[in-house]
């Protein structure tokens, strides 16, 4: 049942702060709250420099990458889960995520043979756009197979991820076996996901991106709702359907694919945060959209604290960790689906 | 004065016809029902003058302008439609579902505004206890008030009224009370002055509220005029393929069927 808040954004936001905080401090190397204060300048206290590197050189743009990729996944859940009026839709699932990691796999492994003519301000853009594109791809083909005149059919479009996703376990099977030593620890840790190696200038061009994707999503929030009325009629109450659904497919290409070149393909978190935002506080897209993305940032932030804790100094893949919470939930979905609909 | 008609329209499943050669114009302040046997192409016709459905042959216009080239925005302010038996995905209440009928409005209209003319629609249909339940665990006759009342909302949001109100069997699942509210609301708009057209299967239904009645036969219309010289039992018979007689008692009639 859907309980009443108040101010549910500003709740969710206070959680993700804290959660971004929170694992600043924790990790191989433990910061305390004193010298996390002096390190944004709130106390005068000085620091030391190794206590200064691990704070902004490495954990900074980790937390802030494992935010900015949650937020993105649960935004970009919520959107795809409106156009499939269907709350199975998930960015693993259906092969976005897939499709992604394959274009940029693609670019780890025969980048080098184009880097030369790219001009090298644009070099670290290169594999967003080409997770983008890749996104972008697998998008549109489940959508075109499993959307027949505004009819979703379920079992098509799960069955329609699950095609993409062995189409790209192979093509990425097909590059593990050309690609280098070098190459090939960088296509595991791609496929596992993870936030381990993340640094500045490699995320920067992906953060861009994401800033653009996921917050141009809330204007269209009261036309998200429209659509589960049904396309047709959405279209009767003066959406432009056609326009929507290609805008949404762009921006879940765009949020996806940069999520995936930042982090590789980290699954099932844009199934449970609009799941449970949904929940908790109704299907309205003015708040799901703005909390699920909120919530999703807080759950990577701490699975990712949690990855790079317990089995410290060794880092467990997030993926494995975001699976192992979300795989049981989207079985306990299904069997609720199953037992409602005979689905 | 706001038109709507079909001239000589043709719209085709694949190559097969649904609807051929059906000319229909919607007058200003009459309410017109549709009636005619499954698939003679009634619910085809209805979706043809909404705009949803390409056309083969002919031309649907709005005001004198093909619909094709309306906007969707514009188009929600100068018609409003209720399809046969919609879904609602997720746990929408009936209120959220209701006030989407303001979409097209929103620019206009604050929050408290819109929430306050979906109120008094669901009240319309007596559905306003369903304001807060989600739509999901409503019964099918439940939710076809809720979605009246949001095709009712939509049509009033317009100053003028949109125009047209063009209503898919509007009457299905609705117990006998209901349904007699939920044409008398459509009575009400059409008296003051908008264009009604209903498709239903119910005849004493037409008889009592249409002011014309259409008659569709396999992709069809073979007949259209006033409801009381269209409504004869011996077509009707022929129409449906099963013997209709008007029987009159107290200065009503009323159209019964008893079977083979």
């Amino acid at each position: 049942m859907t309980i009443t808040v108040k101010r549910p954004i500003p709740l969710f936001a206070l959680a993700a702060v804290a959660s971004i905080v929170g694992s600043q401090c924790v990790g191989a190397f433990p910061v305390g709250f004193p010298d996390l204060l002096s390190a944004i300048g709130l106390s005068a206290q000085p620091i030391d420099d190794t206590t200064s590197v691990v704070l902004y050189a490495i954990r900074a743009p980790r937390v802030l990458a494992a935010f900015c990729v949650g937020a993105a996944l649960a935004a970009g859940g919520a959107a795809l889960q409106s156009l499939f009026r269907n709350p199975l839709a998930d960015p693993g699932l259906l092969g976005v995520s897939s499709g992604a990691a394959l274009a940029a796999v693609s670019v780890i492994v025969w980048g080098e043979r184009v880097m030369h003519i790219v001009p090298p301000d644009l070099r670290p853009w290169l594999l967003p756009v080409a997770a983008f594109g890749g996104g972008l791809i697998s998008t549109t083909v489940v959508y075109r197979l499993a959307a027949r005149e505004g009819i979703t059919l379920v079992g098509t479009l799960l069955l329609a991820g699950i095609a993409i996703n062995a189409l790209t376990a192979a093509g990425i099977g097909m590059l593990v076996f050309v690609a280098d030593d070098q190459q090939l620890r960088t296509l595991i840790f791609w496929t596992m996901g993870g936030f381990g190696g993340v640094t500045w200038t490699a995320i920067v061009p992906a953060l861009i991106v994401l800033a653009i994707a996921v917050p141009t999503l809330l204007p269209v929030a009261h036309l998200l709702d429209a659509l589960a009325l049904g396309e047709r009629e959405a279209g009767h109450v003066g959406v432009d359907v056609e326009r929507l659904k290609r805008r949404l497919v762009a921006q879940v290409a765009l949020a996806v694919g940069a999520g995936v070149a930042i982090s590789g393909t980290v699954g099932f978190v844009g199934l449970i945060a609009p799941h449970i935002v949904r929940l908790l506080l109704g299907p309205a897209h003015r708040t799901l959209l703005p909390s699920a993305a909120l919530f999703g940032g807080a759950f990577l932030v701490l699975a990712d604290a949690l990855a790079r804790t317990i089995v410290s100094p060794a880092e467990l893949p997030i993926g494995v960790l975001t699976a192992l919470v979300g795989g049981p939930f989207f079985l306990w979905l299904l069997a609720g689906r199953a037992s409602r609909e005979g689905l | 004065m706001s038109t709507l008609r079909a001239e000589a329209i043709e719209v085709r499943a694949g190559t097969r016809p649904l609807i051929t050669d059906v000319s229909l114009a919607i007058e200003p302040g009459e309410f017109l029902a549709v009636i005619g046997p499954n698939g003679a192409g009634k619910s085809t016709l209805l979706g043809a003058l909404a705009g949803d459905r390409p056309l083969a042959k002919g031309d649907v216009l709005l005001d004198g302008k093909p619909m094709r080239r309306w906007n969707k925005r514009d188009l929600a302010t100068r018609r409003t439609v209720l399809p046969q038996h919609s879904n609602v995905a997720f746990d929408f209440t009936g209120l959220q579902v209701a006030m989407l009928g303001l979409l097209a409005h929103r620019n206009r209209l604050s929050e408290p505004q819109m929430r306050k003319l979906a109120k008094q629609a669901l009240g319309e249909t007596e559905a306003l206890a369903f304001a807060d339940r989600p739509y999901t665990v409503l019964s099918g006759g439940e939710r076809q008030r809720v979605q009246l009342a949001r095709v009712l909302v939509q049509c009033d949001a317009e100053p003028a009224g949109s125009p047209f109100l063009l209503l898919d069997e509007p009457i299905a699942g609705l117990d006998l009370s209901h349904q007699h509210a939920a044409l008398a609301s459509a009575r009400r708009r059409a008296d003051r002055g908008l264009g009604v057209l209903a498709v239903l299967h119910d005849l004493n239904m037409a008889a009592r509220y249409a002011d014309r009645v259409a008659i569709m036969e396999q992709g069809r219309l073979t007949a259209v005029g006033r409801t009381d010289a269209t409504l004869d039992p011996a077509r009707l018979s022929a129409v449906f393929a099963t013997p209709i007689v008007k029987v009159e008692a107290n200065g009503t009639s009323a159209f019964l069927s008893l079977g083979h």
